[in-house]
C-alpha cells in the first residue's frame, strides 16, 4: 500500500469525525502518510554499500528519529527543512496520541494535515535524489573508516552525531 | 510594569522588572511616580549569579531615564531571585516560556543543552511575536526516540509558521547549537486571540 494513503484517511477523520478520539487519530495517520512516504523515499535511492553500513537491510530498519537526522543534517536547506517538518510532525503524533491532558480540537487536526499535505508537496518537489544522498552523505560522515558492525544501535538510531569519537572514548575508557 | 532582558558580561541572562508603585492615596500619577527594579537571573544552570554584573547593570539602568521626561523620585533595588524560566511579563518581554519540569531540565542537563536552551528562550520570542511557548520532553517510544518539544502557542497560519520555524532552526545552527537542532521539535498548537492567553498560571493547559 502507498503510505501516503494515510493522508486521505486523516482527512476523512477530520471532516467526518465528531469527537476528539477522530481528531487525534487523524494527526496520528498524517503523520505517517509523511514518515512512510519519506522512508521509502530515502530507502530506495541511498545506494545498498551505504545502508549496509549503517545496519539498515530493510525500509523498516529506519526509524522515525534516523529518518530526521538523515534530513535535518543534510547541507541542502529545502531537504533539512523536510527534517524539521517531519520532526515537528512527529512530536505533534506525539501529543496526540499519548499526551491526554492536551485537548485536541479540529483545528489541531486541521493544522496537522496542512502540514503534511505540504510536506508531501516539498518532499516531491525536492525530489527523490536528493533525499537518498542527505542519507549516504550522513551515513559518509558518520562512518568516515568503517562501517556499523557489532553494536545495537547504529549512530543515526542513537542519535550520535560525533560517531568516530564516541566509539575511540568507549575503545579507551578514561579512568575514574 | 515594565521589562527588559539583558545579556550579562557573564552571559547569564537577566530580567529587570520595573514597577510603578502607586502614591499614598494609592494612584500612581503625576511626572515622577517612584518605581522598583527587580532583577531576576533567568538561567537557571549558573552555577552562581553574576552579581557584579547584575550591581553594574542595575547602575548604569538607575542613572538612565525610566521614561521620557519621567524620572523616578526613587529607586528600590530588589537583589537577584533564581528563577526557572523566563519570567512573564506584559510588556517589552511579551512571550511566555512555562517552567520546565524535572524531567525536561534533567534531560536537558544530561545532554549540556543548558547554554543552547537559554539561547532559544531568548530567541524564539523574536521568530513568533505574541506566542507563549513551552519545552518539553515528550515521552519516549523506542530508545532513540528523545525528542525535546518546544511547543509554540500561536495562531499563525500553517505556512507562516513554517516559514518562522525554518528561521529559527537556520539561527540555530548558526549560533552553534547544532546539538539542540537536531532533537528539537518545533510546532504550533494553535490558540484562540493571544499567545498570553494560552496558559493559566501555567497549569491548567487542559482548559484551553
Amino acid at each position: 500500500m502507498d503510505g501516503k494513503r494515510f493522508l486521505h484517511t486523516a482527512r476523512f477523520l477530520q471532516n467526518n469525525g465528531s469527537d476528539e478520539a477522530a481528531y487525534r487519530t487523524a494527526i496520528s495517520r498524517a503523520y505517517y502518510a509523511c514518515f512512510l512516504e519519506a522512508r521509502r523515499i530515502a530507502f530506495s535511492n541511498c545506494s545498498v554499500a551505504m545502508r549496509t553500513k549503517d545496519g539498515i537491510t530493510n525500509e523498516k530498519d529506519i526509524r522515525h528519529k534516523s529518518l530526521q537526522y538523515y534530513l535535518k543534517n543534510s547541507p541542502d536547506k529545502p531537504v533539512r527543512q523536510l527534517g524539521e517538518d517531519l520532526s515537528d510532525l512527529q512530536a505533534i503524533r506525539i501529543d496526540a496520541d499519548y499526551i491526554m491532558a492536551l485537548a485536541v480540537r479540529a483545528e489541531h487536526a486541521q493544522d496537522a494535515i496542512e502540514d503534511a499535505g505540504a510536506f508531501l508537496a516539498e518532499l516531491e518537489k525536492v525530489g527523490p535524489g536528493r533525499v537518498g544522498k542527505a542519507m549516504e552523505e550522513y551515513i559518509a560522515r558518520m562512518y568516515p573508516l568503517g562501517s556499523f558492525l557489532h553494536s545495537q544501535y547504529s549512530a543515526s538510531q542513537l542519535g550520535i552525531s560525533n560517531y568516530s569519537q564516541q566509539a575511540q572514548e568507549c575503545r579507551a575508557p578514561k579512568s575514574r | 510594569m515594565a521589562a527588559t532582558a539583558r545579556t550579562l558580561p557573564s552571559g547569564q541572562l537577566s530580567v529587570a522588572l520595573v514597577q510603578l508603585e502607586p502614591d499614598d492615596d494609592g494612584i500612581t500619577q503625576g511626572a515622577a511616580p517612584p518605581c522598583s527594579l527587580v532583577w531576576e537571573l533567568a538561567d537557571p544552570w549558573a552555577r552562581e549569579p553574576d552579581l557584579n554584573g547584575m550591581k553594574d547593570v542595575i547602575l548604569s539602568s538607575r542613572n538612565a531615564p525610566r521614561r521620557p521626561g519621567k524620572a523616578c523620585v526613587s529607586v528600590r533595588i530588589e537583589w537577584p531571585q533564581r528563577i526557572f524560566h523566563l519570567e512573564a511579563t506584559e510588556f517589552d518581554l511579551g512571550p511566555a516560556f512555562a517552567p520546565l519540569t524535572e524531567a525536561t531540565a534533567d534531560f536537558i542537563r544530561q545532554r549540556e543543552l543548558q547554554q543552547s536552551i537559554v539561547w532559544l528562550q531568548t530567541a524564539a520570542p523574536g521568530f513568533f511575536p505574541g506566542a507563549s511557548f513551552e519545552i518539553d520532553l515528550l515521552p519516549a517510544e523506542d530508545p532513540d526516540n528523545d525528542l525535546l518539544a518546544l511547543r509554540v502557542y500561536s495562531s499563525f497560519d500553517t505556512a507562516d509558521f513554517r516559514k518562522r520555524r525554518h528561521h529559527l532552526s537556520e539561527a540555530m545552527l548558526e549560533a552553534d547549537h547544532k546539538a539542540l537542532y537536531e532533537i528539537l521539535s518545533v510546532f504550533q498548537r494553535r490558540v484562540h486571540g493571544s499567545g498570553w492567553q494560552a496558559f493559566s498560571s501555567y497549569s491548567a493547559l487542559s482548559a484551553e
